[in-house]
């Protein structure tokens, strides 16, 4: 017995459920002809395809050949076998097969008397060229950022990592959008029961669409205020990170690929630390962790030192500070969170904004912030110096501006109700917070607690490629790891 | 009885991490009044005897664990006893809550008589409490890992103080040891040995414990020895007698450092304890609620987490507000016999116990 959608020897019929299914997409197109005295169809959707590739690899050759006698089974088989020039073509079966061929850049073609089809990869969309990544730049190394077709950014990722060890596993996610997900792992490096849980997590997944890696992020990190994903828009920190054992989830049609599991630590490293000398990237990461330091808690620290622990200022500056508040009618903390406020919506306006006014958001920001709130005396300069220092500092780990950028809010009223007791209370609760996550059973803190030396060499100080080369270690063998290695 | 779900083991460098900080919590708030008042140099004296005695008090935890390394002090109570262990489960849940009253009480003292925040010295003990039950909640490994962070920022803030008031120090305030007779030194040493939960915690923990055992008690214990013998020997040196007559010598000689333009960092000493009392809550009350755990079951044992925060909460208050509460609490006697029974005695029923019942089972198998 037929399966209900198996493709029909009756061309018409299978015309028929096509035209049905497609009606009112003006995008999908049907060219019917004749191979020899059969009826034959070709089906794609204009604009996916490369048409030229169709008419010279496809019909070109059908047309042009000298076909056997015999059934149309043996001869549709000929063609599949003898005739054609493309390349990528796959024999299907059934109609879901044919329309999601088609919807992937497939030419599908049928034959009268045929229950089978042939599809053909001759994808031929318009897409943006690979360029360098606009929110990863690197002053070394590759210029090449990811792009959006999936297939693209995996054979930039193959053309850096040349084994066959190198997998990539396809999944489809999203029930409307069909989105091409690809599971990108080194066999030997990756620990399989990371991947299981990898695996395990995509295919939880019951969003109708999908379309950017933000959308599968909440799946695969943990619930904690940092992120437990890592993003990047390089094929080089990729391929870094997939030789650690980390698993990479490639999302057709967006530039970025997520990586898991992802330590709290990374969000100090860059690719850049590995590519210049040794003492520089010490001092980078070492800047990097100071910075994070003062964009969380330098504006907390602030108003809890000027509200309830002046003594602690040295006096010179303290008479400074006290002069400039004693001109503003708003205590420290409301100054520091206005301030905050002020600064946040003109990072948003200026991202969202059309590029030609731009500039005038850059003129009206630095002028009502940086000159006239202070001159009105609405806001003290040292406070305003603070936030400016802060918001500096905020860029230096752009992968934690979202958590610090919310974190140092809550710093700053702890601060101002509560002094620098609140402050640190709430540094300790932020320690235990990090200390407290695993993702995919390694400690979201590892390899600063648990402890161990030998990890230090990249951790706090990036050791020179003569000590890292010695030997290779997996994201599964740092301290705390609760996953058996391959 | 019932065990706790999710129970990792832990590594004994992270275990003694935070015992370390549960001491050097009592270290700094080395409060002369309440322990007698005479030299404060003296309590070296102490804890060099406290660092003896606790290679001996150890000792029955420690073959407790030799004789079943998978079964904590509660397992083995239970082994021994029977239903009866409930009791010394509760016991140790309370004597965690008392001695968590005593350091938070002596925090608001200090919050109160010394620094004197604007905020109500409750409000700073319950925010304390909040954040204790939230690491209590994460579990014993969060509060480890977070506790060898800490650990690390405590030493580096210590460090530095020490560092600025090496200058200071003037060799004519140091006094012969035992120049005033042995009180202060007696009295340091019940001090230093009353208010240690490190030996019941590895009683309660050490099954879960990898690595080093030994070898982390020993730097452990010699580690806080060295650490307090240095702090007594920079506080004394810089502030000599005026120390006597101060509320928290630790706080008074910190606030005396200076670096530079900034004159006073009294402020490193208000972020070290804050910070280590946070870890010693969150631990303790991650303790109860393993104890809680063992006699009913999981939920049981996270709801006595808030519980025992709402206890210790009312009763450090109830100590700062009634003197006479806190002549009891802050004295010696009170702590010395507790712990005497968490720390010695009890663990000392429980292993002959287990060993008249093991020599009875054998006695009646050679028989049969």
């Amino acid at each position: 017995m037929e399966e209900p959608n198996q493709i029909s020897k009756d061309l018409l019929e299978n015309l028929v459920a096509l035209r049905g299914q497609f009606e009112n997409c003006m995008d999908f197109m049907m060219r019917e002809f004749c191979i020899g005295e059969n009826r034959a169809a070709l089906a794609a959707i204009d604009g996916l395809v490369n048409k030229q590739i169709v008419a010279q690899g496809i019909m070109n050759p059908i047309l042009g050949a000298t076909l056997p006698e015999g059934s149309p089974q043996e001869r549709f088989s000929y063609i599949r076998d003898h005739a054609l020039s493309t390349v990528d073509q796959v024999q299907i079966r059934t109609l879901g097969d044919v329309t999601d061929r088609i919807f992937s850049g497939f030419v599908v073609l049928l034959m009268d008397g045929c229950d089978w089809g042939i599809a053909f990869g001759v994808q031929g969309f318009s897409f943006r060229g690979i360029s360098e990544p606009s929110n990863e730049v690197m002053q070394r190394g590759s210029r090449e950022g990811f792009v959006e077709p999936c297939l693209i950014n995996m054979s930039m990722i193959r053309r850096r990592m040349r084994t066959p060890k190198l997998k990539f596993e396809k999944m489809e996610i999203g029930a409307l959008s069909k989105t091409g997900v690809v599971l990108c792992y080194l066999e030997n490096a990756a620990a399989p029961e990371v991947l299981e849980e990898v695996r395990a997590n995509l295919r939880q997944i019951q969003e109708e669409s999908v379309l950017a890696a933000g959308y599968l992020a909440p799946f695969l990190e943990r619930k904690g205020i940092f992120n437990g994903a890592g993003l990047s828009e390089r094929p080089d920190t990729v391929c870094g990170k997939i030789a650690e054992g980390r698993v990479a989830i490639l999302v057709d049609g967006t530039p970025n690929v997520l990586i898991v599991p992802h330590l709290f630590i990374e969000n100090f490293q860059s690719f850049d630390d590995y590519a210049i000398r040794p003492f520089y990237a010490t001092f980078t990461r070492c800047l990097k962790m100071i910075a994070f330091f003062l964009a969380m808690f330098l504006p907390g620290l602030y108003v809890a030192t000027v509200t309830f622990h002046p003594e602690l200022l040295p006096e010179t500056l303290l008479i400074k500070i006290a002069q400039a508040e004693a001109s503003t009618p708003f205590p420290v903390m409301t100054e520091a969170i206005v301030i905050h406020l002020i600064y946040e919506i003109m990072r948003e306006a200026g991202l969202r904004v059309p590029r030609p006014l731009s500039h005038a958001v850059s003129i009206v920001g630095a002028l009502v912030i940086g000159d006239t709130a202070v001159t009105s005396g609405l806001i003290g300069s040292p406070t305003l110096l603070v936030v400016a220092l802060t918001a500096l500092s905020s860029y230096a780990t752009p992968q934690l501006y979202e958590s610090i950028a919310l974190a140092r809010l809550i710093f700053i009223v702890a601060g101002g109700v509560a002094g620098l007791w609140g402050v640190t209370l709430g540094m300790a609760a932020v320690a235990v917070g990090i200390c407290a996550e695993s993702v995919y059973r390694v400690p979201f803190s590892a390899p600063v607690s648990p402890f161990r030396l030998w990890n230090m060499r990249d951790t706090f100080l990036r050791a020179s490629w003569r000590i890292l080369s010695r030997r290779t270690e997996t994201v599964q063998d740092l301290p705390g790891a609760h996953v058996r290695r391959r | 009885m019932a065990v706790p779900k999710e129970l990792h083991r832990v590594g004994a460098g992270q275990l003694f991490c935070l015992l370390f900080l549960s001491r050097f919590l009592l270290v700094l708030a080395v409060n002369s009044r309440f322990s007698d008042g005479g030299s404060i140099l003296d309590n070296i004296l102490s804890e060099l005897a406290a660092f003896a005695a606790n290679f001996l008090l150890v000792l029955p935890v420690w073959a407790m664990h030799r004789r079943r390394p998978g079964l904590d002090l509660l397992d083995q109570a239970y082994l021994a006893w029977g239903k009866a262990a409930v009791a010394v489960c509760l016991f140790y849940a309370l004597y965690l809550v008392a001695v968590n009253w005593y350091y938070l009480s002596l925090f608001q003292l200090y919050i109160g008589n010394v620094i004197e925040v604007r905020t109500p010295v409750w409000v700073v003990a319950a925010g304390v409490l909040v954040m204790a039950c939230y690491g209590a909640l994460r579990g014993v490994e969060a509060i480890l890992r977070a506790s060898g962070v800490i650990l690390a920022a405590l030493c580096a803030g210590l460090v530095f103080i020490v560092a600025l008031l090496l200058p200071k120090i003037d060799p004519l305030h140091f006094e012969p040891l035992l120049y005033h007779g042995p009180q202060q030194a007696l009295s340091g040493l019940v001090l230093f040995l009353s208010h240690n939960t490190g030996i019941v915690s590895l009683g309660l923990l050490l099954p879960l414990v990898r690595g080093r055992k030994k070898l982390g008690f020993a730097v452990w214990n010699t580690g806080i020895c060295v650490t307090l013998a240095v702090l007594l020997v920079v506080i004394v040196g810089v502030a000599g007698d005026y120390l006597e007559g101060q509320l928290f010598p630790v706080y008074t000689a910190s606030a005396m450092a200076e670096a530079g333009p900034f004159q006073r960092l009294d402020a490193f000493y208000l972020g070290m304890w804050m910070m280590g009392l946070f870890m010693k809550v969150s631990f303790d009350l991650y303790l109860i609620s393993y104890c809680i755990t063992k006699c009913w079951n999981e939920r049981a044992g996270k709801l006595s987490i808030f519980a025992a925060a709402v206890f210790i909460a009312a009763g450090a208050q109830l100590s700062v507000v009634d003197r006479a509460v806190q002549g009891v609490l802050h004295g010696l006697w009170f702590f010395g016999t507790l712990s005497a029974v968490a720390t010695l005695a009890l663990p000392l029923l429980v292993l002959f116990s287990d060993r008249w019942k093991a020599g009875r089972a054998a006695r009646k198998g050679g028989a049969g």
